[in-house]
């Protein structure tokens, strides 16, 4: 990331400017330095950490199972055994959800093909129709 | 001990009929008797489908090992009914003894 300002690694990350403050304030990030004129310099350290807030943020982690995972990630070797248990707890979690991502994927591949490669009709309309109650009201029901 | 085949079909598939006609004509020339066919809407049995990794229309399945993702030929059908009606077999003997 060439530009490595606050403005712009906020844009680049999808993160508020305020969030990135924020995540320095609860220690999260570690102090950014700072330019000559008391500007934020992220490095590619702090990005990569930011990266990994958010998609673990994404994943439903609270800020305090973040900070024990980051603490985790920057050295591995000596993480305490509750921060341990915690990442082995995660893993498990993310792996159950690939696997209902997987399903989902599978699902709706199965359902687009059979609409691309359907003589007449689609069965995923057709099964939306039979299972979906019509919650018209029953004037407008009776137009059709 | 017969083979088990699973035809995953749809309604307004286009290659479904052909995928009948094949599975109908080789299992009768092999003997009727060694296969249990099963054919299955997948509208119908979707949780099904998806966990045996059906992803499209017509999909054979045999003994629980998803085999042909399309129309396969008589020959290939063939080729591979006959492997599994050998597998079966052999299994059959270790379990006899």
């Amino acid at each position: 990331m060439a530009e490595r300002r606050i403005g712009a690694v906020a844009r680049a990350l999808g993160i508020g400017v305020d969030t990135l403050r924020y995540y320095e304030k609860c220690g999260l990030l570690p102090a950014v330095p700072r330019t000559p004129g008391g500007v934020r310099e992220y490095s590619d350290k702090d990005i990569s950490r930011l990266r990994f807030i958010r998609r673990a943020q994404r994943m439903n982690f609270s800020l305090d199972e973040i900070g024990k995972l980051l603490q985790m990630r920057e050295n591995p070797q000596r993480a305490r055994n509750d921060v341990r248990r915690l990442a082995g707890q995660k893993l498990d979690e993310i792996e159950h959800s690939l696997a209902e991502l997987k399903t989902l994927r599978d699902e709706l591949t199965l359902l687009v093909n059979l609409c691309r490669n359907a003589e007449e009709g689609c069965p995923i309309l057709e099964g939306i129709e039979d299972t979906v109650p019509d919650r018209r009201p029953r004037n407008a029901r009776a137009r059709d | 001990m017969s083979v088990r085949i699973e035809l995953f079909t749809v309604t307004g598939c286009s290659g479904c009929g052909s995928a009948v006609r094949a599975l109908e004509d080789v299992t009768a020339a092999l003997g009727a008797e060694h296969f249990e066919l099963r054919i299955i809407d997948v509208v119908e049995e979707i949780d099904y489908a998806v966990s045996m990794g059906v992803l499209s229309t017509p999909t054979i399945v045999v003994n629980e090992r998803l085999i042909f993702a399309s129309v396969p030929t008589k020959r290939q059908l063939k080729r591979e009914l006959e492997t599994h009606l050998r597998q079966n077999h052999v299994e059959a003997g270790f379990r006899d003894g």
